[in-house]
């Protein structure tokens, strides 16, 4: 059993993406939230209390308060190998070549993908 | 407490010890004293025994003195002593000797005549001692500061003297003081001596008187024996000379008996007229003296007969020396006396003979061996004194020339063995005295008995080395003359220089018998010297080839050797200097002579005689004859050389005469030609000429004689030019300038005529041309003048500031917007930069600037700019000009700098709007990141909501719930999501393409185009396959983000636009690196485009089938794209067959 977080401020792509992910899993454990500053803390939260962070995280890079690359940054405050097993993915809608250069630079940060992701993509995943 | 008293009680014990020592060690101190004390004085009485012993057994009184005086230093240890003895009766037996003081003839006396006083003012017998006062009354002590002193007289034997120790004022603090001590001793010593000498005279006068005893009566027991027996006269007289008895031989001889005669005087009866008075008187002074007389006289006979009478007279005394009586000896000599008389005169006169003649004599006797000579063989052989020889072969071997004297003793060996008795002969001997070799002729005489035998050798020697040199010289002086005359001859008549050298060292070789004669000349600026010409005896080996280029560095000494001495002369090489000996010793050298050649006063080579064999000595005479032959060969090489001037000279002027543009006759003064050169034929014309004489002035037929082939001739002193046409035999017509010339011989008289003809026919021609030329000349000069005007004009009114400086930075020229702004300028005409920037130190600093640049526009000759800025006033405000100077140096032809052209343009309104430019550029960058951020998010703002539809729609379509007709509408209104998304995503591509700069890197096409497949994957691509086929590297330089953009449009399309009746679709990328360009092509077996739209496709909204999704943007931007990175793209395609697309970009994109 998988656990996913997807990380999105429109709640359609959170829904569009966990029904896709229903798809493809059985029974997967699916955490979301529509406001990054909250999965932040969700992070940190489960950082502390030593829990095992999720298999997948899907992380949009345009949001308010704080954008997908800003919570990477405060997530690579904390060691590396603590996502060694937590395939973290940027989900974006943008065009813009600049942010997919930009993801490159989290080394943690295993992909960046197009919205919206469809169910041959998640199983290439 | 207790320690510390007992270590005071310890210090006093041990200084009560110590105190203890001290007075022992005194106590030893003063014993020692007493000990060497006693010591000394006993070895002082070791010496006076000493003394005492040596004095008895020195048997001569001079050794005896001498002891004394040596004594007297030893045994008182002072510095000087003298001992004077005093024979009162033979003042010849006195004697004075001295240690230390330096007595000689000259004061001797004055010391005896001090001593003499010393003795009289001192007691007799005593020893004193003498200080300085006492000595300042002497003066040769007065340098002594103290002495002892003893005298004694011994008036019985007749004798005095006195011992005087002595020490000078100089050396005084050296000895010891005299004292009663030294005076105990010396009295000892001088007792000593007393009694010494007392013994000595006591003794003497008794041995004296045995012997004298003894003599006298075997005296006269001889003397009675002989008077009776002798055939001599004999005569006793008392002491007055009264005959007392004669014996029998007298009266025979006399004629008178004893009883005739008795108590006469001798002199009454036996002198007569014949009697030499001068003997007599020698005679009765002898025997007034009562000394013994020895002489001839000639005496009369009782009976008148003169006879020669040889008597001695001897007085005869008793043994106390009173004269007792006379005896007289006589001997009849007349027999003898007589030709004794003749020889002594002949002998005299041959005596006198020999040395005014310089005959040396000698005699050998066979039978003693014993040589006499006279005086001239002496100074011949140079013996020094008149010592005869015992041994003749001795003699000679010594004196005869080693080289000579076997010869000489066999010659003398026979004369003596043969029968011969006369032996002449001519030798060399070397004299005893000085060593000189000298040359004697001997004529040896042997005198022999009846039977034969040699009784003795008689010889006449004469020195006859003076006329046996001159005979040789003359002889030399006559060979060198004739060599010298034969050598000139040579000179003379050999015509080649070389054999001529060669023959001069061969006639000197022979004459010398040398080894070698040899010449160098200097080589290469002095500094170096060959050998040029050689002579070698028969056995000797040539050097010549060995000895070229020598270095004079390698034998330094000899250059100054030889021009300082004039020559350098050695008859052993190892006496010369190192370096010259380094050079000789190898060529087997062992005597040489060089003498230097001047040439024309120059240092020119050297000439040289070498002897491989002996130690050569060089007589004067040879020295003078090479000097003399280096001489003729310096003439020799002079004139060589002058001679070869002279010939190049000549050769050299006649080249100029026959080449010179001038034509040239010389006649003599009968008008014959003796000279004329090709010049004058070509000129004229004239081969052949007849002449004449012409006298006086005759211009006017000049012209008409020279047209008759004559030539002329003057008797006109003096140089006369002439100007004339001449028309020659071609008819041609020249113009001829003649001048003639008397031509003058070394006498200084007037042997002939030159005349000279110089054709300046073309000459007139230039004239000609030259005035026409002229003229032209002026009018180019006023056109340069008015063309520099208009040009100055022009550069006045440029546009740019221009000012020209020449290469020592003066200004030149200066236009007139030079002057505006820069008033300095105004009068920088004629001066330079460095003297404006004295006159204006407020510009300096900008002209030193200039300077700088204009130096280094100069260094690397090109133009150089550069902007300068200044504040000028215009009108009340100050304005801000900008000027960009150049600076070009203007270089002529030939490379040489020949001006700096300084030019400025005002580009301040450049400036002004470049800044306008910058800022508004700087606007547009902003304006730009803004649009783009604004397109961004507007483009993800619009998408977003689109996505998510498309998401739901999926989402539904997934469902199976639905029926055909809604599945067929929703997906219609899928394919309007997508269609509408990917005209968002070509407007965002096109906008990025179009607004942004190329940005170059490096890119790796083939993990490019495999990403953008690997991207399409899940979209359209199922059943495609993507071939990739690279020639060569998949880096290429590029725009990675366009050249994305286009290889994802094309391989997209390709993907898109598959058959689907076909199963093989692919997608194929191929890459080709040329020489200057990338070629790629995409190529897929797809739908293909249809003829009717292929032209179309790169059009801007054109859509070329309804299946596209797109705005119709996709190949347009891909156009637009290329078209940015300079490159081409085109399309082939065939429906149903696939498309081809191919692009070529360049490498390197400017």
């Amino acid at each position: 059993m998988k656990k996913y977080l997807l990380i999105d401020d429109d709640d359609i792509f959170n829904f569009l993406h966990m029904e896709v992910i229903k798809q493809v899993e059985d029974s997967p454990e699916i955490t979301m939230y529509n406001s990054s500053v909250e999965a932040l803390e969700y992070l940190k939260d489960l950082i502390h209390k030593k829990i095992q962070l999720p298999d997948y995280i899907f992380v949009d890079i345009r949001m308010p308060e704080l954008s997908g690359f800003e919570l990477l940054d405060e997530l690579m405050k904390f060691p590396e190998e603590l996502f060694k097993n937590s395939s973290i993915y940027f989900v974006t809608s943008s065009l813009d070549q600049r942010d997919k250069v930009k993801s490159l630079d989290y080394p943690i940060v295993k992909g960046f993908k197009e919205k919206t992701i469809t169910t041959e993509l998640l199983k290439d995943m | 407490m207790n320690s510390q008293k007992d270590y005071e009680k310890l210090l006093q014990d041990y200084h009560d010890l110590q105190l203890r020592v001290t007075q022992f060690s005194n106590i030893e101190q003063q014993l020692i004293n007493t000990q060497d004390k006693l010591d000394s004085e006993l070895l002082l009485y070791k010496r006076l025994q000493k003394f005492n012993t040596q004095a008895l057994k020195e048997s001569s009184k001079q050794n005896l003195v001498r002891l004394i005086t040596e004594s007297v230093i030893d045994i008182l240890e002072i510095e000087s002593s003298l001992v004077y003895f005093k024979d009162h009766e033979d003042a010849t037996h006195s004697l004075l000797l001295e240690e230390g003081l330096s007595i000689d003839d000259f004061n001797k006396s004055n010391y005896i005549e001090d001593l003499e006083l010393l003795c009289n003012n001192k007691p007799l017998g005593k020893a004193t001692i003498l200080s300085a006062d006492v000595f300042i009354n002497y003066k040769t002590f007065k340098n002594f500061s103290s002495g002892l002193f003893f005298h004694y007289y011994e008036k019985e034997l007749g004798y005095s003297f006195c011992i005087l120790g002595l020490i000078s004022i100089e050396k005084a603090p050296i000895y010891d003081q005299l004292q009663s001590k030294h005076e105990t001793i010396f009295s000892i010593l001088s007792h000593q001596v007393q009694s010494l000498f007392a013994n000595r005279e006591k003794n003497d006068k008794i041995n004296e008187q045995i012997i004298k005893i003894s003599e006298s009566e075997v005296e006269l027991k001889k003397l009675s024996l002989i008077a009776t027996k002798t055939k001599n006269g004999v005569i006793i007289t008392d002491n007055t000379g009264r005959i007392e008895w004669v014996n029998d031989a007298f009266s025979a001889i006399s004629g008178y008996a004893l009883d005739e005669i008795i108590g006469k005087k001798p002199k009454d009866f036996l002198h007569g007229s014949k009697t030499d008075p001068a003997a007599l008187k020698l005679l009765s002074n002898a025997l007034s003296k009562k000394e013994n007389v020895e002489l001839t006289l000639i005496n009369h006979s009782k009976s008148g007969k003169t006879y020669y009478n040889q008597l001695e007279i001897t007085p005869v005394f008793d043994s106390n020396g009173n004269h007792i009586n006379f005896i007289s000896l006589q001997k009849d000599i007349t027999e003898e006396i007589l030709p004794k008389q003749q020889l002594i005169r002949i002998n005299t006169r041959f005596e006198l003979i020999t040395t005014k003649s310089q005959i040396g004599v000698w005699e050998w006797e066979a039978e003693t061996n014993k040589l006499v000579w006279n005086d001239v063989f002496l100074k011949q052989y140079g013996i020094a004194s008149n010592k005869n020889s015992n041994n003749m072969e001795g003699f000679w071997e010594k004196s005869v020339h080693p080289e000579d004297w076997n010869e000489v003793n066999t010659k003398k060996t026979e004369l003596i063995n043969s029968e011969n008795d006369n032996l002449e002969c001519e030798y060399r001997i070397i004299k005893n005295d000085t060593g000189e070799v000298r040359i004697v002729r001997d004529n040896t005489i042997a005198e022999r008995d009846e039977q034969g035998k040699l009784l003795r050798l008689i010889g006449s020697s004469i020195d006859i080395t003076e006329e046996r040199l001159n005979k040789l010289q003359l002889q030399q002086n006559l060979k060198q003359q004739e060599l010298l005359s034969e050598v000139s001859l040579g000179l003379n008549n050999l015509t080649d220089f070389d054999s001529r050298i060669n023959f001069v060292l061969n006639q000197i070789g022979k004459h010398l018998n040398v080894s070698r004669v040899y010449v160098f000349e200097n080589t290469e600026n002095y500094a170096y010297c060959s050998n040029t010409y050689e002579w070698c005896n028969n056995n000797v080996i040539p050097k010549i080839n060995e000895l070229q280029n020598i270095p004079y560095e390698i034998i330094p000494s000899f250059k100054p050797l030889l021009v300082e001495h004039g020559f350098i002369y050695s008859d052993d090489i190892s006496l010369l200097p190192d370096d010259l000996k380094a050079v000789l010793e190898p060529q087997d050298i062992k005597s040489l002579i060089i003498y230097p050649l001047y040439v024309n006063g120059f240092y020119y080579g050297y000439i040289g005689f070498d002897e491989c064999f002996t130690n050569k000595k060089w007589s004067k005479l040879e020295l003078e004859l090479l000097k003399t032959i280096s001489g003729i060969v310096s003439n020799a090489f002079e004139r060589d050389i002058s001679q070869k001037v002279l010939i190049a000279n000549e050769k050299k002027y006649r080249g100029i005469i026959e080449n010179i543009n001038i034509g040239l006759i010389e006649s003599n003064l009968e008008g014959e030609i003796v000279f004329k050169n090709q010049k004058f034929v070509e000129l004229t014309l004239i081969e052949d000429s007849t002449l004449l004489l012409i006298s006086g002035d005759m211009e006017g037929d000049l012209k008409q004689k020279l047209e008759q082939g004559i030539i002329l001739s003057y008797t006109k002193i003096g140089r006369s030019v002439y100007e004339i046409d001449f028309k020659r035999a071609d008819n041609k017509i020249v113009t001829l300038l003649i001048s003639i010339a008397p031509a003058i011989n070394q006498l200084g008289d007037i042997s002939g005529y030159i005349n000279a003809f110089l054709d300046i026919t073309s000459v007139k021609v230039l004239q000609k041309n030259l005035e026409v030329a002229l003229i032209e000349r002026d009018d180019l000069l006023q056109q340069t003048i008015s063309l520099k005007s208009f040009y100055e004009s022009i550069l006045d009114h440029s546009p740019a500031k221009i000012a020209v400086i020449d290469p020592d930075l003066i200004f030149r020229y200066v236009n007139e917007l030079m002057i505006y702004g820069q008033p300095i300028m105004a009068n920088a005409m004629g001066k330079s930069i460095m003297e404006l920037a004295a006159l204006h130190p407020a510009e300096a600093e900008r002209l030193n600037k200039l300077t700088s640049f204009i130096n280094e526009a100069i260094k690397n000759n090109k133009l150089i700019q550069f902007e300068e800025s200044r504040n000028v006033k215009e009108g009340e405000e100050d304005k801000e000009l900008v000027i960009l100077r150049s600076i070009l140096p203007y270089y002529r032809v030939d490379n040489t700098l020949e001006y700096i052209i300084i030019t400025g343009v005002d580009i301040t309104n450049l400036k002004n709007i470049e800044k306008s430019v910058l800022k508004k550029n700087e606007e547009l960058k902003k304006i730009n990141t803004e649009l783009d951020n604004f397109v961004y998010s507007v483009s993800h703002d619009l998408r977003s909501p689109l996505l998510s539809i498309k998401g739901i729609l999926e989402l539904i379509l997934k469902t199976n719930l639905l029926d055909e007709k809604i599945t067929h509408y929703l997906n219609l209104a899928k394919t309007s999501t997508i269609r509408l998304d990917g005209t968002i995503q070509e407007i965002l591509e096109y906008s990025k393409n179009a607004r942004f700069e190329l940005e170059l890197e490096f890119v790796d096409v083939k993990e490019m185009v495999q990403l953008i497949f690997d991207d399409l994957k899940f979209t359209d691509s199922i059943g495609v396959v993507l071939q990739i086929d690279i020639d060569g590297s998949p880096i290429i330089y590029s725009d990675k983000l366009r050249l994305n953009t286009l290889l994802r449009n094309l391989i997209g399309n390709g993907v898109k636009y598959k058959r689907q009746d076909i199963v093989d679709s692919f997608v194929k990328f191929t890459l080709v690196t040329k020489d200057d360009v990338f070629l790629m092509q995409i190529i897929d077996n797809g739908m293909g485009i249809s003829e009717r739209s292929i032209d179309k496709v790169f059009d801007m909204f054109y859509r070329g089938t309804k299946l596209s999704v797109g705005t119709g943007l996709g190949l347009y931007i891909c156009k637009e794209i290329v078209n940015k990175l300079k490159g081409n793209i085109s399309v082939k395609s065939k429906v149903d067959h696939g498309t081809t697309f191919e692009i070529t970009i360049p490498k390197f994109i400017q």
